[in-house]
């Protein structure tokens, strides 16, 4: 059974529908992007996916003993993110707060799943720091440890690399190739229709209203909506 | 030195000198706990108008001739916190503009209430008093001191229980 497997959800809010006849299914170690122009639903989707919104029809089945609680959620940055005054440990820690329960304090297995997602993310050395100090890309990996520390299986990434250079882009989507090859699945939504060929395996692209393609990345690069892109050279970076 | 001692101990032979100091102390700690989430928040306006919104309570309470106000202002003043806060998360009218009307509302309903149902004749008087005088720290009671003590405790071993989720929800 797939971890992830929807059939013909259609979401919106306070029943106007924004998109509808979902169907796809993620299954263990994939990595899904998800593209489309701005408004199509993809933060929408994420949201459902994490049960902040119920759909409005079909059904989004969670299996193999992964709960909502369990998924990783990197969402895009506020501005009250961005020069938020804590060190970058204790942000990274707040990542374990799920785990918690009615527990009011973190325990030694959670500082050490902290310390671990700092190192796979390369930034222990920046521990003591000021959040706000940080450039974009680091900030991003903080947060990336962050959504981490929450799961083991899977990981929802809301357009991570926006308004990063294309360097620190290139860095931040090799660490997450790196994590999916570690068995974690990831779900990104991304503009960069050139990064997500290149990094996912599977690609679900979403238009007004209805999705218009779901399969693996191969088959996308067949299509027109791909090659229409390539020509017009439309390919957003964000 | 010696002189600034000698004064002190002076002061502090009157009870209302120590009540105040007591009471000043436990308010700036526990404003400073919660005042850096409000910061972070953007919620800075909040205590103003929450204090608009005590001032509302208060003519209320008079009216209905409340000895103790606490009693009133108190949970009103909760009341009005959580409303603000929740509204602030998901509706057409963000944080700041509901702080500013609820504020306005509230000083402009009590001022209204006190000046139709007023108990004496100086109106001016009252307002005066209500707002600068009669609360003052110098006029607390013993009783205002315990209830300072209490709630101060009550604040400062909930913020300690609660601090990692109150981290998490600010940083969110």
């Amino acid at each position: 059974m797939a971890l992830i497997k929807c059939q013909g959800v259609a979401l919106g809010y306070e029943g106007k529908v924004v998109t509808e006849e979902l169907n796809f299914q993620v299954e263990q170690g994939d990595y899904l992007c998800i593209v489309g122009e701005n408004g199509a639903g993809k933060s929408t989707l994420m949201k459902a996916l994490l049960r902040l919104i119920a759909p409005l029809q079909g059904t989004i089945e969670i299996g193999e003993g992964l709960h909502a609680s369990e998924i990783g959620y990197l969402p895009q940055q506020t501005p009250v993110q961005k020069d938020f005054p804590a060190t970058v440990w204790e942000i990274v820690l707040s990542g374990c707060l799920n785990r918690c329960g009615w527990r009011p304090f973190y325990n030694k297995e959670d500082k050490k799943r902290a310390l671990d997602a700092m190192r796979r993310l390369e930034i222990d050395d920046l521990s003591a720091q000021s959040y706000r100090n940080l450039s974009g890309g680091q900030q991003q990996r903080v947060l990336l440890a962050r959504a981490l520390c929450a799961t083991r299986k899977m990981l929802l990434l809301d357009e991570p690399a926006a308004g990063l250079d294309p360097v620190v882009t290139g860095e931040l989507y090799e660490l997450i190739q790196k994590l999916n090859q570690e068995g974690i699945t990831v779900i990104m939504i991304s503009h960069d229709i050139t990064a997500a060929i290149t990094y996912a395996s599977h690609i679900l692209h979403m238009g007004s209203r209805r999705p218009l393609f779901f399969g693996t990345k191969e088959a996308y690069r067949d299509t027109d909506l791909y090659l229409r892109q390539g020509e017009s050279g439309v390919t957003v970076h964000a | 030195m010696h002189n600034v001692w000698q004064q002190l101990t002076t002061y502090f032979q009157y009870p209302f000198i120590r009540y105040a100091m007591i009471v000043g102390i436990l308010i700036a700690l526990c404003s400073s706990l919660l005042g850096v989430t409000l910061v972070l928040k953007r919620y800075s306006f909040i205590g103003d108008g929450l204090s608009h919104v005590a001032f509302g309570a208060l003519a209320v309470g008079t009216i209905f001739q409340i000895e103790n106000d606490l009693i009133v202002v108190l949970p009103i003043t909760v009341l009005a916190a959580v409303l603000l806060l929740w509204t602030g998360q998901n509706t057409k009218i963000k944080g700041d503009a509901a702080i500013a009307m609820i504020s306005v509302a509230s000083l402009a309903v009590g001022y209204l209430i006190m000046n139709v149902f007023s108990t004496s004749a100086n109106i001016s008087g009252d307002v005066c008093s209500t707002l600068f005088g009669s609360a003052s720290i110098l006029t607390l009671s013993r009783m205002d001191v315990w209830v300072s003590i209490l709630m101060s405790i009550v604040v400062v071993a909930i913020f300690i229980l609660c601090y990692n989720r109150i981290f998490a929800v600010t940083f969110d």
